[in-house]
């Protein structure tokens, strides 16, 4: 099968200056390759990382060091973290989707215009855009009393869904998922499970973060399992540990 | 994609300058002023590119060089070195700092516009903010006067200024209205770029809200590049998909917008980041 993703000795440490520099290990030397149409989930405790990888990819955040090829079709590849701003916003408009663990509404603007502005800001007419965004509202389950309301006053598991929407919109060919299912009552999250399968079964490639095992499980073909990024993560771990015991014994 | 606007190694000197800060980068200079001969370094070694229909921001304090680019690339300022390039013009091939008066004045009217924050430089105080946009079409060769009529009432309803105050001076405008009529102006002949100085300081949260929305909408619209300073990072974040941050009069981080809000690289863009995003 074709490879879709190559990440090479991927690394990512913070440097915060406004602590004096201190270094903070997001995670080290990470290798893998996923095949156009597959799934791989990524399994990890809290703080190993998951997420960065993800935001690394989609260059929301800078790589330390380390090499991402991202290929097409026709057996081209590029080098996301080689490519200059515009054009990894052009890679992020046609051909990659990121679905964040948090929600930003844009301030303002109605459930609608969120939905279909990836499709009007590539010169899509607006009545085309509202016909594709209707079917996923009904998909999604969005009643039509909340399509001219603004997002911001939302519900949690609400805003997710239109995070997702306006991602999927656009059918991109690689979808980054960061826990899309994190904020969703038990029904609405089935629906997300169903439409993911459903984005497998149209061979759309996936990177998927999940804390339910059993939703990492049923939906993963491969999983990547992320290890503490470095002794020193593990030692603050263990303090802090430490420090909630001694607190647990003071207040008893 | 093919760049619309390209500045070069950008420098503009208030003083005699000296071989010191003249140099690119500018030697032994640990802020905005040459130690050798305290010439003001306003800004140097300002190189980026434009493509057609983006916002580009610039951030940074105050002082750091923001609206001397701006002015720089307007032609209101004539730039100490370095170079820029104009798509629409000899077809990006001739540097736009060299021209003639006249073209310069072209360039001006014809195929940039600005919108200061403060309306005192952006307007005309003596004739009607009607006035103001037909002044634009005017020097730019239209000649009909029902047709400058049109076009200007449709823009100026477009940009949302009441009708019943389009023959009002300007100092009879709130200052959300006056920004609306700067909008109207710098777009007016339909420029590729417009270039934004602040737009919205100085204006209270909830016009400053609606004059975004209307920027937001009409780089939409019009597919109009833009070019926009900001100390603001929310303004910018809700604007700009790439941005630039200056500080003593160089940059010293660029990015797309998420990723230097969320992973500043650069000590200075840690500190801006963390004040003024909750």
């Amino acid at each position: 099968m074709a490879t879709h993703l190559e990440v090479n000795q991927l690394t990512k440490r913070f440097k915060l200056h406004i602590l004096e520099g201190k270094e903070i290990v997001a995670f080290q030397d990470i290798s893998f390759r996923i095949d156009r149409g597959r799934f791989l989930g990524i399994s990890g405790k809290s703080g190993y990382g998951k997420s960065s990888l993800i935001k690394c990819i989609y260059r929301n955040y800078d790589i330390t060091a380390g090499e991402i090829w991202l290929h097409d079709e026709t057996g081209g590849r590029v080098d996301l973290t080689q490519i200059s701003d515009i054009e990894m916003l052009a890679i992020r408009h046609r051909r990659m989707g990121y679905v964040s663990q948090f929600f930003q509404p844009i301030p303002r603007v109605t459930t609608m215009n969120v939905v279909i502005e990836p499709l009007i800001d590539k010169g899509w007419e607006r009545e085309r855009a509202m016909v594709r965004a209707k079917s996923l509202f009904q998909l999604f389950d969005i009643p039509a009393n909340l399509w001219d309301a603004y997002p911001s006053t939302f519900s949690g598991g609400e805003k997710q869904r239109i995070n997702l929407m306006r991602t999927l919109i656009d059918c991109p060919e690689l979808l980054l998922l960061d826990e899309p299912t994190a904020s969703l009552d038990r029904n609405n999250r089935e629906i997300i499970l169903s439409i993911i399968q459903e984005l497998k079964r149209q061979q759309i490639t996936m990177i998927g973060i999940f804390h339910n095992p059993d939703e990492l499980a049923l939906l993963s073909d491969e999983i990547l399992s992320l290890e503490r990024p470095g002794e020193e993560g593990n030692a603050a771990n263990d303090n802090r540990l430490a420090t909630a015991a001694r607190f647990a014994f003071q207040v008893g | 994609m093919t760049p619309l606007l390209s500045v070069r190694n950008l420098k503009k000197i208030y003083g005699r300058g000296c071989p010191n800060c003249l140099s690119s980068p500018p030697r032994e200079c640990q802020d905005n002023r040459c130690p050798r001969c305290a010439a003001i370094i306003a800004c140097s070694d300002i190189s980026f590119d434009v493509v057609p229909g983006e916002v580009l921001g610039i951030v940074g304090e105050s002082g750091s060089g923001k609206s001397t680019i701006l002015n720089c690339i307007n032609l209101t300022l004539s730039a100490t070195g370095g170079q820029i390039f104009y798509g629409h013009f000899a077809e990006g091939t001739r540097d736009i700092l060299m021209v003639d008066a006249q073209t310069r004045r072209t360039l001006q009217n014809i195929h940039f516009g600005i919108v200061y924050q403060n309306p005192q430089l952006g307007l005309n105080f003596q004739v009607s903010g009607e006035g103001n946009v037909a002044e634009r079409m005017l020097v730019a060769g239209h000649t009909h006067f029902g047709q400058i009529q049109t076009n200007v009432h449709q823009l100026l309803q477009r940009v949302e200024l009441p009708p019943s105050r389009y023959k009002d001076l300007p100092n009879a405008y709130s200052g959300g209205m006056q920004q609306r009529v700067q909008i109207a102006k710098a777009l007016i002949n339909e420029p590729a770029i417009i270039l934004l100085d602040e737009p919205t300081g100085g204006l209270d949260v909830s016009v400053q809200a609606r004059i975004l929305d209307l920027i937001r909408s009409i780089s939409r619209e019009f597919k109009v590049a833009m070019v926009m300073v900001s100390h603001d990072m929310q303004v910018i974040r809700l604007l700009c998909q790439r941005i630039i941050v200056m500080k003593h009069g160089r940059i010293i981080e660029s990015g797309l917008t998420d990723r230097v809000i969320d992973d500043p690289r650069e000590a200075y863009t840690q500190t801006l980041v963390h004040s003024t995003i909750q």
